[in-house]
């Protein structure tokens, strides 16, 4: 694990199966998900190498595959929270959108020729980040706690919806300054100056599904 | 008890003892989300209205009902399949002590038994005992609910089954037990008719004033979030199915759900849905 994460600096890492990953792999996550770079550790020394990645992750709802979908699921209770414990608290505080992809059906297959094709995709993300006067770089996501606070500007209508959201669901002071980057980002493709109530509701909400 | 093999004794750890009249609600482990709703709802109710409710304190619907009697500030029993002094499953073990709090637990297996698998049928002979009217929420064919139905039905006891889509899993045992006969539950209307005693042993009136189903209460929410819930109706849906339904973007829809969400009035579901709880 330790390999492929600087094996994909400045790059995507990309774990399918999310959660069939065991979990001493899926912790050695976290070190290089919060300071961008990995340690490897023996007997005569240490080195730490870069490791600045985007982690994507894919994963079945349920050991069975059909939690929400029309054929029901028929996983036993135990089974649908050992599921969702493999991923550990602190693992889900590091990750900002959880966007869950239902089954599509099949007339959906020969109908959908109407989505939006990657390279309008693209467009819209480099027009946001020109807005914003940046480079290359990893945007928002590189911005210091101090630094998010300033950049988002956000509304008075968002700042006491990010007051309540605290509340309700218990945000870490990561996840706090994780939201608010998301609802920067949200605010940046929309091409809005401030972070107002309805990009820091979606930021939420992505997180929340996470969550349930 | 009325039972050919009562049991030799109990235990029992609370604050409240067993009353009458009291209602079981018992139901599958593995319920659906609609089935969760269902069963608290019932439960407050007879909360509401000082009825005690009685189940299993199992996963799924026996919590769901034990739970909606305590959010009522009713009373409620747990009967165990296990010792008084063994919290099973362990998970419920903030749930067992608000029931310890305002109800109580009875077992009439030894201090210390385990969770034996065994012991389960057989305490659900104890909880169709204890109460006027067993209510079954969610069961499949082979649930232990129908177990409790039947040592029900032996004991002159009313059942009632609330009836589910012929094409639900977790329906098939309800509708089964509607089919042969038995009461089925649209309302708790259907409980008061099956047993008269419910009404006359509560203080007049306490049926009618109760909170309005869904519909009721929403003006609270701005027109754009109405718009969401009204389109949510009782089933959980995916936000695609939403924003499809009303011509909105991903994420516009992603934006209200978070501030529903926020404001308490629908929950995440594990694999992706979201429902309505107002």
């Amino acid at each position: 694990m330790c390999a492929d994460c600087t094996l994909e600096h400045k790059g995507v890492l990309f774990l399918d199966e999310l959660c069939e990953f065991s979990r001493q792999h899926l912790e050695a996550l976290r070190q290089p998900l919060e300071e961008h770079s990995v340690t490897v550790a023996r007997a005569r020394a240490a080195v730490t190498y870069p490791a600045d990645f985007m982690l994507i992750g894919a994963s079945n709802p349920c050991p069975c595959g059909h939690l929400g979908d029309a054929q029901g699921c028929t996983c036993e209770p135990r089974q649908l929270s050992a599921y969702g414990n493999k991923i550990s608290g602190p693992i889900k505080d590091r990750i900002d959108l959880v966007v869950s992809v239902p089954r599509q059906e099949y007339r959906d297959i020969f109908a959908g020729a109407d989505e939006e094709p990657s390279a309008a995709v693209r467009d819209r993300v480099e027009a946001a980040r020109r807005r914003r006067g940046e480079g290359a770089g990893h945007g928002n996501a590189a911005l210091t706690g101090r630094e998010i606070l300033a950049a988002a500007r956000a509304t008075a209508p968002a700042r006491r919806l990010l007051a309540l959201s605290g509340e309700r669901l218990h945000l870490s002071a990561r996840g706090f300054f994780r939201v608010l980057r998301v609802a920067r980002t949200i605010s940046d493709l929309a091409g809005e100056d401030r972070v107002g109530e309805d990009a820091l509701a979606e930021a939420l909400h992505y997180r929340i599904e996470m969550a349930g | 008890m009325h039972l050919d093999s009562p049991p030799r004794g109990f235990w029992q750890l609370g604050t409240v003892g067993a009353t009458t009249p009291c209602v079981a609600i018992v139901g599958s482990r593995r319920a659906t989300f609609a089935g969760f709703e269902i069963a608290t709802s019932i439960a407050r109710e007879l909360g509401l209205a000082g009825i005690q409710v009685v189940s299993g304190m199992a996963l799924g619907i026996d919590a769901a009902a034990h739970t909606g009697a305590l959010d009522a500030g009713g009373s409620t029993i747990a009967v165990l399949g296990c010792g008084i002094d063994v919290c099973y499953p362990p998970r419920h073990a903030g749930l067992r002590a608000r029931i310890v709090g305002s109800g109580s637990l009875i077992s009439e297996e030894p201090a210390g038994t385990p969770p034996f698998r065994y012991n389960f049928p057989k305490r659900n002979r104890i909880i169709a005992a204890l109460a006027q009217a067993v209510v079954v929420v969610e069961a499949t064919e082979r649930s232990g609910a129908l177990s409790t139905a039947r040592w029900a039905a032996d004991l002159g006891r009313e059942v009632l089954a609330v009836p589910g889509s012929i094409r639900a899993r977790q329906s098939s045992g309800t509708n089964l037990l509607i089919r042969d006969g038995v009461r089925p539950f649209l309302g708790i209307a259907d409980l008061l008719e099956a047993v008269p005693e419910l009404r006359s042993a509560v203080p007049q009136g306490a049926f009618d004033t109760l909170p309005g189903g869904p519909g009721g209460g929403l003006e609270r929410f701005s027109p754009p979030l109405r718009e969401i819930l009204a389109r949510m109706g009782t089933q959980p849906v995916h936000p695609d199915q939403v924003g499809f339904a009303l011509g909105l973007s991903p994420s516009l829809v992603a934006s209200r759900l978070g501030a529903l969400e926020l404001a308490g009035a629908v929950m995440s579901l594990p694999g992706g849905l979201v429902a309505r709880t107002v």
